[in-house]
């Protein structure tokens, strides 16, 4: 089963699925664009803008 | 029954001392941490965090030395101290070389780590995972993995 | 937990007596900072001065502090501050106030002056009053070193004063260990004037709890409920500077000294993910499964070598965006050089930030400095905050807070200066959220983050949500201003209540709307004390004090006219940040509104006095003396 990984935007303030690694990702609900960093292997959250 | 053995990680010991705590509430009924028998060293104006504990020696010298034969080794494999035999000699307070058995300031009794019955209380506590009590066999693994990691760790910082 | 007591302590007269807490005021006012109130509120009358004799200092413990569960290893400080001349208080982590109950006491209410400097050691039930001249001058650090050496054990638990303490800097702090801070409301310089250098406590003495076998699973239960929220694996792992990559992102960080809400991509290099190349080791308070904290080593570079505690956030605006310098070695280097001083680096910041400014529109120039205040230039920030609290040359202008450097630099200064109440603000830019600046500017004890802002207000929760939480419709939008009155009340009674109980507000809803609330206090008082509190009992008390408070300021001249966040953020729009961020800036007439509807939901008149059927109903009464005679 897949896990879901999910970082909140600071731009709508929702919640959006990242991938699982990523250094970089979108917010599928504003597109805003985000760099990435990893709380825990499983915690991303938005490290700075892309 | 499978033999266990503490872990201890000063590295992940924060100085928190809800060891201490949990283990005077839970032996002596109060919360006062110099009546714990697992002990924190913390010093952050020197940078240590350090936790000190009976590690429950295989061959223990404190069983051997008392006097009165006051320490019985239960079904945990804990050495625990019988008090209707204990005289407070300190015999076994001076001889252990890990100071894992230490006087209570308060009552004057000796005392030590008795694993509160197989389950101790202080690892429950421990958020960081400092101290934990777990499989002598899975207790091997996790200290050569460590060991791996700080030789992965020196050969990158050399690189 | 109710043996403990609380010590009167006169330094000119040098004598203690030593009394009983009450029930019925744990009832009224829990402990900690609830209990310091009650004695400040009591004693204090307005014509004293902060440093005169006759003005208190008053040490507490809170009511939980000392357990093992909900960080509670927190100390409160309470005083008529030198900046606000009213309420001053701070609230320290780290070990001194569970070090003090294992001592016997939970308060200590200083009075008088020591005709030399003098220490504190409170030891098993006995207060002790003694000479300090030999550890007078030393820093922080080396005081701590130096008591616990002199008194023979270790575990000597000491909450001392460093150089700006000594030189009564407006701002300077207590301190405890290498990093607690009792920052704010310069408690530290009213211990200083009091020429009391440290108070030391070291304690056996059993603390009681009522039922062991219920308070042990439920305070393992509460450490759980805290470590399974995100808000507290991001602690666990950045510590505050995590707020950071939020702030600076979206455009809510005063910049060169709120000119801008954010540095932009030239502040990236503060990220707090690059903070990691220095952590050495996590490190908690007594009585916290988080671990905000970092032990932290520079390894290369000017300052190669340092090892030192923290930063946390606040130091990445005072040494960072504030004065537009990006850099983490300054921050780190700076930050141990405040605390070894014994100075609130938020206040320090915006004191340093606001000179910076005046440099730049020519209000003070390079003959008043000595040197040129340029943003971004490391040397001149570090310089210019040794002045400070040495008290050099401007440095003694400066470090006498906003209002009375102003009068000696020019009222029009003052703009500049972004400050409510006399008191500095964090480095945060609200002009972009209502709720945080209505906070800053009701806040007690003047400008501050700590008193009641409602850091989940940026998440937009679902509004259902809110109303199950506050207990009241609050609007989701951040940027809204309707019902924002109301959630800043709730916070300013539900902080008093953290605060009065003694646990660490970043385990509370402060940052995350799971962590542990009234709900979970309720039992975890019942297990740990035996007394019995309902959950509306608890935002009573939170209202009790936190008016007492407020009625404390206004003897002492405050009124509404000090209820308002700084005119720039009314006047200048953001030009910075996140599209929904840029041109926004306070709306006077929404302000208002807000205020309005914050007054009434305290039960305060349209002036912010509380109505007499508040006070009737909060059982708030006059001032009534109750220092005991030492003759």
């Amino acid at each position: 089963m897949a896990e879901k990984y999910e970082a909140r935007c600071l731009n709508c303030r929702k919640r959006f699925e990242v991938e699982k690694g990523a250094e970089i990702a979108e917010c599928n609900h504003c597109g805003s664009k985000w760099r990435i960093s990893w709380v825990t292997p499983e915690q991303p959250k938005v490290q700075g803008p892309a | 029954m499978k033999a266990k053995t503490f872990v201890i990680d000063p590295d992940k010991c924060t100085g928190c001392k809800d060891c201490e705590m949990v283990c005077s509430l839970y032996h002596e009924r109060v919360l006062n941490p110099v009546r714990s028998r697992i002990t924190v060293i913390r010093d952050p104006l020197n940078g240590i965090e350090f936790p000190t504990v009976c590690m429950q020696c295989e061959d223990p010298v404190c069983v051997l030395v008392c006097p009165v034969n006051a320490i019985y080794i239960d079904e945990n494999g804990a050495k625990v101290i019988d008090y209707s035999r204990c005289l407070g000699c300190r015999t076994c307070v001076i001889t252990c070389p890990l100071g894992g058995a230490l006087i209570d300031p308060v009552s004057g009794k000796t005392i030590k780590c008795d694993l509160c019955g197989g389950d101790p209380v202080c690892v429950k506590f421990c958020s960081t995972k400092a101290i934990e009590w777990i499989d002598v066999s899975i207790a091997n693994q996790k200290i050569k993995r460590a060991s791996l990691n700080r030789y992965l760790e020196a050969l990158k910082r050399s690189k | 937990m109710l043996q403990r007591k609380v010590a009167f302590i006169d330094l000119s007269k040098e004598k203690v007596v030593v009394q009983n807490i009450s029930k019925e005021l744990r009832k009224k006012h829990l402990g900690g900072r609830g209990l310091n109130w009650y004695y400040i509120y009591n004693n204090v009358t307005p014509e004293v001065e902060p440093f005169d004799p006759e003005n208190l200092l008053v040490i507490g413990a809170g009511f939980l502090t000392g357990l093992p569960t909900l960080g509670s290893g927190r100390t409160q400080i309470s005083t008529k501050g030198p900046m606000t001349r009213g309420v001053g208080d701070a609230n320290m982590g780290g070990a001194f106030g569970p070090e003090l109950r294992y001592a016997g006491f939970d308060h200590l209410v200083i009075k008088g002056k020591a005709k030399e400097p003098v220490y504190l050691f409170v030891n098993d039930g006995m207060v002790e009053i003694r000479k300090a001249n030999h550890l007078w001058g030393l820093d922080t650090y080396e005081v701590q070193k130096a008591l616990k050496e002199e008194l023979g054990d270790e575990r000597v638990e000491s909450m001392v004063i460093g150089k700006a303490g000594e030189n009564k800097v407006y701002f300077a702090n207590v301190m405890n260990n290498i990093k607690n801070a009792g920052g704010r409301g310069g408690t530290g310089a009213v211990m200083g004037s009091k020429n009391l250098k440290a108070i030391a406590a070291r304690g056996m003495m059993d603390l009681q709890i009522y039922d062991v076998d219920n308070f042990i699973e439920y305070a393992l239960q509460m450490n759980q409920q805290v470590l399974s929220t995100k808000w507290a694996r991001t602690l666990s792992r950045l510590g505050t500077p995590l707020l950071y990559d939020v702030s600076y992102t979206t455009g809510f960080i005063g910049t060169m000294n709120w000119q801008y809400n954010t540095p932009g991509k030239e502040g990236e290099p503060l990220e707090a993910e690059y903070l990691q190349n220095y952590i050495v080791k996590h490190t908690a308070c007594m009585g916290c499964s988080v671990h905000c904290r970092h032990r932290v080593k520079i390894e290369k570079g000017e300052y190669a070598g340092l090892v030192t505690e923290g930063p946390e956030y606040t130091m990445m605006g005072s040494f960072g965006t504030l004065v537009g310098c990006y850099d983490w070695d300054l921050v780190i280097k700076g930050n141990d050089e405040c605390n070894r001083w014994g100075v609130d680096n938020l206040s320090l910041g915006a004191v340093i930030a606001w000179a910076f400014e005046l440099y730049q529109r020519e209000i003070i120039t390079e003959k008043d400095v000595g040197f040129k205040l340029e943003w971004g230039d490391k040397d001149a920030v570090l310089k210019l905050a040794r002045m400070i609290v040495e008290r050099e040359g401007i440095g003694d202008v400066l470090a006498n807070g906003f209002i009375e450097a102003a009068k000696k630099i020019g009222e029009d200064s003052l703009y500049y200066a972004i400050q409510v109440k006399g008191h500095p603000d964090l480095h945060t830019d609200e002009r972009g959220v209502p709720s945080f600046a209505l906070g800053i500017a009701t806040s007690t004890r003047g400008a501050d983050h700590l008193r009641s802002r409602p850091a989940i207000d940026l998440f937009q929760l679902p509004e259902d949500f809110l109303e199950k939480l506050i207990g009241y419709k609050i609007k989701s939008d951040f940027t809204a201003y309707e019902t924002k009155g109301i959630l800043v009340w709730w916070f300013e009674l539900y902080f008093n209540i953290v605060d009065s109980l003694g646990v660490c507000k970043f385990q509370s809803t402060f940052n995350c709307p799971h962590c542990p609330q009234y709900d979970e206090y309720v039992p975890l008082l019942k297990y740990a004390t035996g007394m019995d509190f309902t959950k509306e009992e608890l935002i009573q008390i939170g209202e009790r004090n936190y008016t007492m408070e407020r009625l404390f300021n206004i003897m002492n001249g405050m009124s509404k006219k000090d209820d308002y966040p700084p005119e720039r953020f009314f006047k200048e729009p953001n030009q910075r940040g996140l599209p929904f961020m840029k041109g926004r800036k306070l709306d006077p007439e929404k302000y208002e509104e807000m205020l309005m509807e914050y007054y009434a939901q305290h039960g305060w008149d349209e002036n912010g006095n509380p109505k007499k059927e508040t006070l009737e109903r909060l059982g708030i009464e006059e001032p009534k003396p109750n220092f005991p005679e030492v003759e």
